[in-house]
């Protein structure tokens, strides 16, 4: 009898092993464990023996199925790991072909960097005012102590719609506009459209400005040094160069103009920065006594600085434009570039 | 301005190197290059080249160069060397001065040289003045530029023979005077003018050039020298009036040193006897005003360190006067400091500061952070709105474009019938950009044409910025947001086909819906000129016109030189922002299943889409919660003058789930009544 079972369980283990995939593992359990199956088969046997034999018969064949069962579901894991596995083989793709996405367009360069100064400033606490691009001659330039005839006149070339009507020239008039109408303390930028009568490969008849100024009981020199670094940290990183050094405003005194180590030639000296290593960033100074006087305010109770810079300027050297029309041009391949 | 090194150096023993001279004069407020060497005849130092500001007249000069040298090193200034001896004949018996208009002119003075022989300058002299770009001409004249140069006091000198009258009237030009300066160019001048004249003539435009009638010649053997102060306003006047530009001009209309006069006289006049030989005649032929009292500003120490943000003291503050050769009285914690005649820009207490602040070097003084209350930035609103948009449409495939304010007046034509006359310029940069736009259309437009002519075909821009307009008020300016495309996408837009009218309805409900508006109702009045009758719309949003979209009208595309169809929106951005924004608010879900269903009716091609579902919505009851038009159809299955359109059918109830029955029935009736109302059948 036990080596009936024994060549039972070799021929099972055999048959088991032997099974490439689950419908013939399947017929193997069927075969040895299925109702008429071979280790089924002997169980019913049993009924002719005697009940030492039929106790031992019993264990035995017990044993049997038990085995086998195991060997079966071991083998069914083995077969259902390859399965899994060959699927995924099967399945694997090239990952470098192109991925799917939409086409993005683009921001106007002049428009994200003068997002990016306005964003840098306004995270500073400086508001935002805007005012119109058509202003009086008063406002654009005697409220900011630039008389008529004045030299400093020579500065700006100005389109004129009427002899008292013209396109403003820089942002400064909506600092008057508003401190005008506001009490100080005070911290505000202006950006917007300026125009000036003036076409090559770095001036444009239009461009695009941000001036901004900060007026309270306390403010100082040294704290305009130390805003327009923090600006130009944030700007061109932290490690640019800063130098500030005496210039002329008609409405700043003391005036200062703001230097960035070169970015091209980081201080050695090239074309971009005419042989000086620095680049002129930034306009700045104190703001003149006439001009709190046009707007009301006390000079003696106030003080304040203000400053601006061109954008178009800030993009061309962010990105190495040496033609300022491109950006007005418009043409997508450029656009396209941003 | 142009100097030299070695001209600086005869006034100061400079001991820096033109390179650091040049840097501390930049770092001094004179921002100073080296100018390419294109001559050799520089002397070797090189050339200087000087950004000087318009408020800086005292460095026009070598001697203010000097001065300002002076104040940065601590080096002093030479002497310069100047002595002559005067002749028996006095001037008064050969010529007098007359002043008509004192206000133009306070001091006029001349002396009279008489025997010279006008020959070529000294080497030294012919080569100092070529290195700065002067061309020599003969003694005299090179003497009178030098001198300009040197001291920053222009004069002039005339052929005494050629002035009738034995006088010199300093006067108003008549109106209508005519005039040939030495460039021989005839001027007509106006009483705005003023001229230096003799009995019968004019004689020199005061200040900016001299006449052709008196020139200096190599003939010429007796010498009138003018040196005189004219006041700057006039002087800039006549000089922009007239585009007559000159070395003299350009310092009288800054200012000169009004003490500088008798010195620069007096070193031309030794200058001249000594190279162009002569006897000088005795006394100087002038009328002078009285000398201006000098002009004392108080400098309040605290001022100066409440405004700088440092703790100078007084001697500090002193010191730095002294370097700069201000005379000054201490008293109490201030100074009385006297303002040297040759610093005109000098008048206030805030100028005498900026001095400070520039000679103590305002790299030494500490950058600071200011206190500051905090206030939360405000920024308006349409710029928040414009980020979110110009977002929307940089995702969807769209370049960001910016165009000039200023367009041509044929491209204006167009917007005129609605807008009125566009804003002239009076002096435009050119033809092209001569009037301001009362749209952002014509810009964008020329971009597509410019485009394509450079081979790139399909074009998807959007442009936000101001349009001006005349109005009764005055003039006033609008923000737009305008798209502008070609039919054709870029490759791999978003949508695969070409795009039309329906693509730009699609952009405006998005923009409306970034502005937090209802969605705009079309309706097809634009109106306008510009656009395709049959395929353009004017978007309405509380009664409100917004916007305008549409294909641009077919006779237009050849004006702007287009080789496709444009497809255009324009929306006022302004008007958007002051509707009434939707407000967000939570309905419940239903916790009970809804049903879709879909109808296709065939019916006459003048029904419109929103007439069809507006029925639908009527008829459907209070079970039918959605109605969408997903599909139109024109084609072979569909009889001539008739259309299909399809639309999902959204039935739910939030009390219940629906039956059955009750769908078929809805159903059923929506299909009864519709077809009744318009005769179209199910297909």
């Amino acid at each position: 009898m036990n080596e009936k079972i024994q060549a039972i369980q070799q021929e099972a283990e055999t048959e088991v092993s032997n099974s490439t995939h689950r419908d013939e593992l399947n017929a193997v359990r069927v075969k040895y464990l299925g109702k008429k199956g071979i280790v089924t088969g002997i169980l019913k046997g049993i009924g002719k023996a005697s009940p030492e034999e039929k106790k031992a018969m019993g264990k035995a064949s017990n044993l049997l199925k038990n085995s086998i069962e195991e060997k079966i579901q071991a083998r069914l894991h083995l077969l259902k790991e390859e399965e899994l596995k060959n699927r995924l083989e099967k399945e694997r793709i090239d990952i470098t072909l192109p991925g799917n996405r939409s086409h993005a367009g683009s921001m106007h360069p002049v428009q994200a960097v003068m997002t990016e100064v306005i964003d840098i400033f306004s995270r500073m606490g400086f508001s935002v005012a805007e005012g119109p691009e058509i202003e009086s001659d008063y406002y654009n330039f005697e409220a900011l102590n630039i008389p008529k005839d004045h030299p400093a006149r020579d500065m700006q070339d100005t389109f004129y719609i009427s002899e008292e009507v013209i396109l403003r020239t820089h942002t400064s008039p909506v600092q008057i506009h508003t401190m005008e109408k506001v009490e100080p303390p005070l911290m505000l930028i202006a950006p917007g459209k300026v125009y000036r009568c003036d076409a090559d490969v770095t001036h444009s008849p239009m461009f695009h400005q941000v001036e901004g100024f900060m007026v309270d009981r306390q403010i100082t020199f040294g704290d305009l040094k130390g805003v327009l670094e923090l600006f130009l940290h944030n700007f061109f990183g932290k490690n640019a160069p800063v130098r500030f050094r005496p210039s002329f405003f008609p409405f700043t005194e003391p005036s200062a103009e703001v230097d960035i180590g070169c970015v091209l030639c980081k201080g050695k000296g090239c074309r971009l920065c005419s042989g000086t290593g620095w680049l002129e960033i930034l306009g700045s100074g104190m703001i003149d006594p006439a001009v709190f006087k046009s707007v009301g305010y006390d000079s003696e109770k106030w003080t304040g600085f203000a400053f601006g810079m061109g954008v178009e300027r800030l993009v061309m050297l962010r990105y190495y434009i040496d033609d300022i029309r491109l950006l007005f041009e418009n043409d997508v391949r450029f656009l396209a570039q941003f | 301005m142009l100097v030299t090194y070695d001209w600086i150096k005869r006034y100061i023993d400079i001991d820096l190197s033109p390179e650091e001279l040049a840097a501390k004069l930049t770092m001094a407020g004179l921002e100073t290059n080296l100018a390419k060497a294109e001559n050799k005849s520089d002397g070797g130092g090189g050339v200087l080249e000087v950004d000087i500001t318009p408020n800086r007249a005292d460095c026009l000069s070598v001697r203010g160069m000097a001065r300002e040298i002076a104040a940065n090193t601590d080096l002093s200034i030479k002497e310069q060397e100047c002595s002559f001896a005067e002749g028996e004949e006095e001037i008064s018996s050969q010529i007098s001065v007359v002043v008509e208009n004192s206000e133009r002119c306070p001091n006029y003075s001349a002396r009279l040289i008489k025997g010279v022989t006008i020959a070529p300058s000294p080497d030294w002299l012919q080569k100092l003045l070529a290195a700065t770009g002067t061309r020599p001409i003969n003694n005299v004249v090179d003497i009178t530029n030098f001198i300009l140069q040197d001291e920053g006091q222009p004069l002039h000198a005339f052929d005494y023979h050629l002035i009738s009258g034995k006088q010199i009237i300093v006067r108003n030009a008549a109106p209508g005077e005519r005039f040939t300066t030495l460039d021989e160019k005839e001027r007509i001048l106006t009483e705005q003018d003023l001229l230096i004249a003799d009995k019968e003539k004019g004689i020199a435009l005061a200040g900016i050039m001299g006449g052709l009638n008196t020139e200096v010649q190599d003939s010429t053997r007796d010498i009138l020298l003018e040196c005189a102060y004219f006041e700057p306003i006039g002087v800039r006047k006549t000089s922009r009036r007239l585009g007559v530009h000159s070395e003299s001009s350009h310092r009288f209309g800054r200012g000169v040193d009004p003490e500088g006069v008798k010195r620069a006289l007096d070193r031309a006049t030794a200058l001249i006897l000594e190279f162009a030989g002569g006897f000088l005649c005795k006394g100087v032929a002038q009328v002078a005003a009285p000398k201006k009292p000098e002009q004392v500003v108080v400098l309040r120490v605290d001022r100066v360190n409440k405004i700088l943000g440092l703790e100078l003291s007084m001697e500090a503050i002193a010191s730095i006067l002294d370097g700069l050769r201000f005379v000054y009285e201490k008293g109490g914690n201030n100074l009385s400091v006297t303002i040297p005649s040759y610093r005109g820009d000098i008048e206030r207490e805030v100028d005498l500061i900026e001095e400070i602040a520039r000679l103590y070097g305002y790299s030494n003084i500490p950058a600071t952070i200011p206190k500051f209350q905090i206030t939360p930035a405000q920024i308006p609103e349409r710029i928040a709105l414009e980020r979110n948009i110009r977002s929307l449409l940089t995702s969807l495939g769209l370049r960001e474009a910016v165009n000039y304010s200023f367009i041509a007046k044929k491209d204006s034509f167009p917007f005129e019938a609605e807008a009125g006359e566009p804003i002239e310029l009076s002096n435009p940069i050119s033809s092209e950009m001569s009037v301001m736009r009362q749209s952002l259309i014509p810009g964008l437009l020329r971009n597509i044409s410019t485009n394509q002519k450079r081979g790139n075909t399909s074009v998807s821009l959007y442009e936000s910025g101001k349009a001006f307009y005349n109005d009764s008020q005055g003039r006033s300016e609008k923000s737009l947001l305008t798209v502008a495309m070609t039919p054709s996408p870029e490759i791999d837009l978003w949508s695969k086909g070409k795009r039309g009218f329906y693509d730009l309805k699609g952009l405006a409900e998005q923009i409306a819906s970034i502005a937090g508006t209802v969605v705009p109702t079309l309706n097809r009045d634009t109106n306008g000129v510009l656009f395709h009758p049959g395929k353009s719309a004017q978007l309405t949003v509380d009664g409100k016109r917004v916007g305008v979209l549409g294909e641009l009208h077919p006779t237009y595309k050849s004006h702007f030189d287009l080789t496709e169809e444009a497809l255009l929106l324009e929306i006022d951005l302004d008007l958007l922002l002051s509707l009434k924004k939707k407000t967000a608010q939570y309905a419940s879900l239903s916790k009970y299943p809804s049903v879709t269903r879909d109808i296709s009716l065939t019916v006459d091609k003048s029904v419109t889409g929103d007439e069809l579902a507006e029925m639908i919505k009527g008829v459907g009851g209070e079970i039918l919660k959605k109605v969408t038009l997903f599909d139109q159809y024109e084609g072979k299955s569909i009889p001539d003058g008739k259309k299909s359109l399809a639309f999902s059918l959204l039935f739910g109830d939030h009390t219940r789930t629906l039956t059955d029955d009750e769908l078929n029935s809805a159903y059923e009736n929506i299909f009864n009544q519709v077809s009744a109302k318009t005769g179209g059948t199910l297909r």
